[in-house]
C-alpha cells in the first residue's frame, strides 16, 4: 500500500514538475498559437496571405531590434538608445544611398555597431549603469539625427531600386523577412556554437562565477552591446526602406516594443535566461497582437489598454521564474 | 496550468470587446492620436459622415509612428478584404508613398490631407482621389482685411506683421495673403514685419521690441494663433490689448475667447471635422462608382480649400457650430472648398 502511494505521489510530482521544467519557450509558443486560433475564428482573413504577409513585415523589423535588445538583456542590462539609433541609421541611410549606393547597407550596419560598442565602453570602462547610459546616448543619437536633418527625408528617386534588397521578394517570400530570418539565423549560431555567445550567457547568469572562471567580462559586454547596435541599425535599414524616408523620431515605438518583444519571448528581465528563439517567438507574437487587434476591429480608444494587458498576462505565463529567484 | 486557463479566460474575456465587421464599406480614418482635440475631431468628423452614409466608421491611431500607420492602414484593408475607403492625415509628409503604394497594390480608394512631398503627385495613382490642404494666401486675405477694419478709423492706419517659419510654404502663402489685401487698401501702412517660427514666446518678445519703434500701430497680424496670443500678451503689457488687435490662424479655442473679449480681429478656423467629412464623402463616391477619378481635372486632383473664416461678426455663430456642436455638411458637393491648385 505504502509503496503505491509513493508511486502514485511520485507520478504527480513528475508531471508537476515536469512542467515546471518546460521551458518557457513553449508557454510563449502556446500563447502565439492560442491568439492565432483566437484571431482566426474572429476573423477567418487573418490567416490569409495578404495579412501574413503584413504580420511578417512589421515582425521582420521587430525581430532584428529585437535582437539585439535580447544581448543586453541577457547580460542583465538594458539598451534604451535602439530608438534614437534606428532614426540616426534610418536618415543616415536616406541620405547616402544615393551616393553609396548598396554600400550604404553595410556602411549603416557598420555604424551600428560603433554606437552599440560606444554604450557598451560606458557601461563597462566608465561604469555608468546601462540604463542611465543608454538613456543617454539615446538622445545624442536624436540629436545627431536632427542636426543632420530637422525634416523627413525622402529616397531620391533614382536610388528606389537599390532598396529592393530590402523590399523585393525572392522565392516568392519578401526580402525584409527574409532577411531578418538570416539576421536571427546568424545571431541563433552565435548563441549556441560560439565561445562570446555562451559566454553572454553565463556574464548574464552569475557575473562573479564566470569572473572566477575566467570570462573576460569587459569585453563580454561590450559585443553584447555592439551586437545591440547592429541590431537596431539592421532594424532602421528595414524601416527606411519600407517607408523610403527617414527623420529624427522615427525610431522612437521601437524603445519600449523592442524590450516588449523580448520579453514576451519569454526572455528575464534579470538576465542570463531566454535568447534568440524566444525573441523570434516574440517578435511574431507581438506583430500579431498589434495586427490581430485591426483586423478583429478592437475599438481604438482599448487598443493600447489591450496590448498593455495582453504584455503582461503573456509575461506572466511565459516569464521562466525558475531561474529567477527575486523579481526587482 | 492553472495559470494557463486562467490567463486564456482573461484573453478571450479581453477580447469580447472586438466588433463584428459589417456588410458596408468601411470608412478608414488613419490620423496620428486622439489625445490631441484638434486630431480627435477628425474622428467626430468621420462619425457625422458615417451617419449620413450608413457606414461603419474604423478610426485608426499611429501615435507617432509612421509603420504602425502603414500597416494598420493594411490591416484594415485585409479585415474588410478590399470593401474600405480611407481619409488619411499622413505621420510625415513622406509616409504617403509607402501608403499610395500599398493602396494601390490593393484597389482601394484614399485622400490624403496637408503635406506631401513635391514630386509625387495624386494624379499618377489611379486611387488616389485628392490630396488637400488649407489655403494660405485667402486666410492671410481674410485676416488682414479684418483686421484693418478694426482700426480706429477703419481701413486706414498702420501694423506690424510678425510671420511664421519662413522657410515653410504655409508661412510664405499667409504672408503674399496680407500683401495681396495690403495691395487693395492704399491708406493702411505696413510699419516693420518680422519672424517669430510661429513660437508664442518668441512672438511676444518681438512684438514687444516692435512696439518701443512703432508705440501708435493700430493693429498687429500674425500667421498662427500661437503668435498671436504671444503679441497680445505683449500688447498688454502696454496696455494696448483690446485697443489694438490681433489676427491668427488655426482657430484655437484660445484666439476664439480673445475675439469674443474684443482682443482680436479674426483667425482661421481649420475645420478637421470638414476635413474628415469631405476625404470619406469624395472616395466613397469613387468606390461607388459615382465620381470617375480619372475624368477628375488634374487641377483638382491636389488642391487648397478654403476653411472657415472666424470674425467679431460670426464668432458667437462659430463656436454654437463648429466649436461646441457641428454644422451640417454638404457631402454632395465634393469640391465645393475648392480655391487653387497645388502645382
Amino acid at each position: 500500500m505504502t509503496v503505491q502511494a509513493e508511486e502514485f505521489e511520485g507520478a504527480k510530482r513528475t508531471l508537476a514538475g515536469r512542467l515546471k521544467e518546460t521551458p518557457s519557450i513553449y508557454f510563449s509558443i502556446a500563447v502565439l498559437v492560442f491568439f492565432v486560433l483566437l484571431f482566426y475564428w474572429h476573423e477567418p482573413a487573418f490567416l490569409e496571405s495578404y495579412n501574413l504577409g503584413i504580420i511578417g513585415l512589421s515582425a521582420a523589423i521587430l525581430l532584428t531590434v529585437g535582437i539585439g535588445q535580447c544581448w543586453t538583456i541577457v547580460t542583465g542590462g538594458i539598451d534604451l538608445s535602439v530608438g534614437g539609433l534606428i532614426s540616426l541609421v534610418s536618415v543616415i541611410f536616406v541620405l547616402t544611398v544615393g551616393t553609396l549606393g548598396l554600400w550604404a547597407y553595410p556602411f549603416c550596419l557598420l555604424i551600428g555597431a560603433c554606437c552599440g560598442y560606444i554604450n557598451g565602453l560606458l557601461l563597462t570602462r566608465i561604469k555608468i549603469p546601462s540604463f542611465i547610459a543608454t538613456l543617454g546616448t539615446g538622445g545624442i543619437f536624436v540629436s545627431v539625427a536632427y542636426l543632420i536633418t530637422p525634416k523627413a527625408v525622402s529616397v531620391p528617386g533614382g536610388s528606389i531600386k537599390l532598396l529592393n534588397v530590402v523590399n523585393g521578394s525572392t522565392f516568392g517570400q519578401k526580402n525584409a523577412i527574409l532577411l531578418s530570418l538570416l539576421f536571427f539565423l546568424v545571431f541563433f549560431v552565435i548563441q549556441y556554437f560560439t565561445p562570446i555567445g555562451r559566454n553572454i550567457f553565463y556574464v548574464g547568469s552569475n557575473i562573479k562565477m564566470s569572473w572566477l572562471s575566467g570570462v573576460n567580462i569587459v569585453s563580454t559586454k561590450n559585443v553584447a552591446f555592439t551586437f545591440s547596435g547592429i541590431g537596431a541599425a539592421a532594424a532602421g535599414l528595414i524601416l527606411a526602406s519600407r517607408q523610403f524616408s527617414g527623420y529624427p523620431t522615427i525610431g522612437a515605438p521601437y524603445i519600449l516594443s523592442s524590450i516588449a518583444t523580448v520579453v514576451l519571448g519569454g526572455t528575464a528581465m534579470t538576465g542570463g535566461a531566454g535568447g534568440m528563439l524566444n525573441t523570434l517567438i516574440g517578435a511574431v507574437l507581438m506583430s500579431v497582437l498589434q495586427n490581430g487587434m485591426t483586423v478583429t476591429g478592437v475599438d481604438v480608444y482599448l487598443q493600447q489598454s489591450l496590448l498593455g494587458t495582453m504584455i503582461i498576462l503573456c509575461v506572466w505565463v511565459s516569464f521562466d521564474r525558475n531561474k529567477v529567484e527575486i523579481v526587482k | 496550468m492553472r495559470k494557463l486557463f486562467v490567463f486564456m479566460a482573461l484573453a478571450v474575456l479581453c477580447l469580447t470587446a472586438i466588433g463584428v465587421a459589417g456588410e458596408k464599406t468601411a470608412l478608414g480614418v488613419a490620423i496620428r492620436t486622439l489625445t490631441n482635440p484638434y486630431q480627435d475631431n477628425y474622428r467626430v468628423g468621420g462619425e457625422l459622415f458615417a451617419k449620413v452614409s450608413g457606414q461603419e466608421l474604423v478610426v485608426l491611431t499611429c501615435e507617432g509612428s509612421s509603420e504602425k500607420q502603414v500597416n494598420d492602414i493594411k490591416s484594415l484593408v485585409a479585415r474588410t478584404k478590399g470593401d474600405v475607403v480611407f481619409m488619411i492625415d499622413p505621420n510625415e509628409a513622406t509616409d504617403v508613398l509607402p501608403i499610395a503604394i500599398a493602396l494601390e497594390e490593393a484597389g482601394v480608394y484614399y485622400a490624403t490631407w496637408w503635406n506631401k512631398p513635391e514630386d509625387i503627385n495624386a494624379w499618377d495613382y489611379p486611387h488616389w482621389v485628392t490630396h488637400m490642404s488649407f489655403d494660405g494666401i485667402s486666410a492671410g486675405i481674410f485676416t488682414a482685411t479684418e483686421l484693418f477694419k478694426t482700426f480706429p478709423t477703419p481701413n486706414k492706419g498702420k501694423f506690424i506683421a510678425i510671420q511664421g517659419m519662413l522657410s515653410n510654404s504655409i508661412a510664405q502663402d499667409r504672408f503674399n495673403g496680407v500683401q495681396q489685401a495690403l495691395a487693395k487698401f492704399p491708406d493702411v501702412q505696413m510699419v516693420a514685419t518680422e519672424s517669430a517660427d510661429w513660437d508664442r514666446t518668441k512672438a511676444y518678445d518681438k512684438v514687444k521690441s516692435m512696439l518701443v519703434a512703432n508705440p501708435d500701430i493700430d493693429g498687429v497680424w500674425c500667421a498662427n494663433d500661437n503668435m498671436g496670443l504671444g503679441a497680445l500678451e505683449a500688447l498688454r503689457e502696454r496696455g494696448l490689448a483690446g485697443k489694438v488687435k490681433v489676427t491668427g490662424t488655426d482657430g484655437t479655442d484660445e484666439l476664439i475667447d480673445a475675439i469674443v473679449k474684443g482682443e482680436a480681429a479674426a483667425t482661421v478656423y481649420n475645420d478637421s471635422k470638414f476635413q474628415a467629412g469631405i476625404s470619406l464623402a469624395q472616395t466613397l463616391a469613387a468606390k461607388n462608382g459615382k465620381l470617375v477619378v480619372a475624368d477628375i481635372p488634374k487641377e483638382k486632383r491636389q488642391f487648397f480649400c478654403s476653411a472657415v473664416n472666424v470674425s467679431q461678426a460670426n464668432v458667437q455663430d462659430i463656436i454654437t457650430n463648429y466649436i461646441k456642436g457641428s454644422t451640417v455638411y454638404d457631402y454632395e458637393d465634393l469640391f465645393g472648398s475648392f480655391v487653387r491648385t497645388m502645382e
